[in-house]
């Protein structure tokens, strides 16, 4: 190699793989807006205290079931309190609620998934069979069940939606671990006397991490959406605390009087699961390997 | 020649292929009774077609897989057996260089510590120590320092396979497995990488397994070699004496199958043209594994199995026309 073309390799030189990420994030305007507007989302929740006009919970019963104005931009609720401040302070709820279920099926998920995957044999038959049980399970019903044994609870719900969204993360990390442990540079890192801890945390951790985060982005509007039909359904969130499911289910009883009381939480969880989906995609196309030769 | 330093005997690996509800499990031999030996230094190249069963040797050497029978000893240690930490502490004497440098290399990891891991797996460097290390190895194969912090997706391919040597040269293994590791690449580059590892060999006296299926590339590099036929060797001896006088019927197939860079001469030989395929491995003809296919195949050829027999000149082959043992065999005059 030249001198020259020495120089110009090592001005061009390294870009870690976050840069790279970035670089290739940025191409993705959809996703870009929908990461914004969750990161805007979120720190409404977080500030909802001092960004929210009312407080949610006082009540001024004598303006109740009023239509959007400029004292009240989303209206009032049946018992005259800020619709506008309570799908603010429901974002709290229904963002920790998502990342709750998530979390949960992370837990479950990942672990055996990842030993099913490298494992193999009869240890991957006895996992595979348990999580196809759990799938031939009507998934509804199961939450259903799980809340009605546990109690009604966010919480409660929450750990059904995370053992309902979990075998997909399990059958994910398998396929993944599956593949990348039978990638040559795993045989390679064999051949030069790497333990097979050191293989799987330095090799297989680091390659299946990446098809992980779509996952999360989709299946957190997964999680919000189940939770808002369970909240719907009374077995949510419980008063006086509040989720974008359970204001459209309060405010279902008064539609025919006051429409415009389900629009806008029904319209919060549709544009957050969406920004969720759209992110995910994102995601997948930033960090997506068939591109990833691009020379 | 001294104690060999790597001397593998009666080498048999059979693959189970699972079967169906209606159909049965099968038994693929892909490695029958292959023994031969390398000395310290030496580059030993083993030829043959897909299919032959070169890279099942070349794995079965690394104990990447399991040979089913024969034994493998390495510098004097019967290394057959050993299996976890004893094979682990082995692993430093003999290293590999895989076929496909885009998939033998790790993406998420930058070049520093592709390079840096045997060392850091080995507790042999760490630190400044390391970098330093590193960096002389690259330095060895021909790339620069700064290439350190990048990722492997960021090379070429001739550039990735010089990063693989560096790696595995780090231990200083004193056999290096080479599984077709210039096929990958284009003419230019492939001359580049042999030059390099004739560089290595004379500089560190590391002794080479050389897996190839271009004989073209073989004979620069080899001392002796090894070709082999549906999981045997069917002809070995110094690769001077297999090039120009081969001894077994596929060899001189082989042989006549390598273009000459001349147009005359090329357009003025003669091609021994093999009939066929070479048959499936899961139904191996009886006796010579080669006969279906021979141009001089006998009688015999069909129910026996040659022997090796030595040939003058070096080395020795399996077969009947050289086999002064059974009737009918005539030593050909060549």
């Amino acid at each position: 190699m030249s001198e020259a073309a020495a120089g110009l390799e090592q001005l061009g030189a390294s870009e870690s793989a976050r840069r790279r990420f970035l670089r290739r994030f940025r191409k993705q305007r959809p996703a870009l807006y929908a990461l914004g507007f969750l990161v805007l989302l979120a720190l409404g929740a977080l500030f909802a205290p001092w960004v929210a006009p009312y407080d949610p919970l006082t009540q001024n019963l004598d303006r109740v079931l009023e239509s959007p104005s400029w004292d009240h931009w989303f209206g009032t609720d049946e018992l005259g309190r800020d619709v506008a401040s309570r799908t603010l302070f429901a974002a709290r709820i229904s963002l920790m609620a998502a990342f709750q279920a998530v979390l949960i099926a992370l837990v479950i998920g990942v672990p055996p998934g990842l030993l099913a995957g490298l494992a193999g044999g009869w240890v991957d038959n006895l996992i595979m069979r348990f999580t196809d049980a759990l799938m031939a399970f009507p998934p509804l019903i199961l939450a259903v069940a799980i809340v009605a044994a546990l109690g009604p609870s966010l919480t409660n719900a929450m750990i059904a939606v995370g053992i309902l969204l979990s075998p997909t993360f399990l059958r994910l990390m398998r396929g993944t671990a599956m593949a990348v442990a039978h990638e040559t540079y795993v045989e390679a890192a064999r051949s030069i006397g790497c333990s097979q801890g050191w293989i799987i945390v330095r090799h297989i951790l680091p390659n299946v991490i990446s098809p992980l985060f779509v996952q999360i982005s989709v299946f957190a509007g997964v999680a919000m959406l189940a939770e808002a039909g369970l909240s719907f359904l009374g077995l949510g969130a419980q008063p006086p605390d509040s989720s974008w499911g359970a204001m459209v289910g309060r405010g279902f009883r008064y539609i025919s009087l006051s429409p415009s009381l389900i629009v806008f939480p029904g319209l919060a969880i549709a544009v957050t699961v969406l920004a969720f989906y759209v992110l995910g995609d994102g995601l997948r196309d930033a960090l997506g390997r068939e591109v990833r030769r691009e020379d | 020649m001294s104690t060999p330093l790597l001397s593998v005997r009666d080498l048999e690996v059979t693959f189970r292929l699972r079967g169906g509800l209606l159909r049965p499990t099968r038994l693929l031999r892909a490695v029958n009774g292959v023994s031969f030996d390398i000395a310290p230094g030496e580059t030993l190249a083993v030829v043959g077609e897909s299919g032959s069963g070169k890279s099942t040797i070349a794995r079965a050497v690394m104990r990447l897989l399991e040979p089913s029978s024969g034994r493998i000893h390495l510098d004097g240690d019967d290394v057959t057996a050993l299996k976890g930490e004893a094979l682990r502490r082995i692993r430093p004497k003999l290293q590999m260089v895989f076929q496909d440098p885009y998939s033998s290399l790790d993406p998420s990891m930058i070049i520093a510590d592709v390079v840096g891991e045997p060392l850091v797996v080995h507790g042999r460097a760490r630190g400044a120590d390391l970098e330093r290390r590193v960096q002389g190895l690259l330095e060895h194969v021909g790339l620069g320092r700064y290439h350190m912090n990048r990722y492997p997706y960021e090379f070429s391919g001739g550039q990735r396979q010089r990063i693989a040597i560096a790696r595995a040269i780090a231990l200083e293994p004193k056999l290096l497995v080479l599984d077709e590791a210039v096929s990958a690449l284009d003419v230019s580059t492939q001359n580049q990488i042999l030059n390099l590892l004739e560089d290595l060999r004379s500089e560190l006296g590391i002794a080479y397994l050389f897996i190839s299926h271009d004989l073209g590339v073989v004979e620069h590099i080899a001392d002796r070699v090894a070709v082999t036929y549906l999981g045997r060797i069917v002809e070995e001896g110094p690769a001077e004496r297999i090039f120009s006088a081969p001894a077994h019927p596929y060899t001189e197939a082989l042989l006549s199958a390598v273009p000459v860079p001349n147009p005359r001469i090329q357009r003025s030989r003669q091609r021994i043209v093999l009939p066929g395929d070479i048959p499936s491995p899961l139904a191996p003809p009886a006796g010579c594994p080669f006969h279906t296919r021979c141009p001089h195949v006998m009688d015999v050829c069909k129910t026996a199995m040659p022997a090796h027999t030595p040939i003058d000149g070096g080395g020795s082959a399996a077969c009947f026309l050289h086999d002064t043992g059974v009737a009918g065999g005539t030593r050909r005059a060549s």
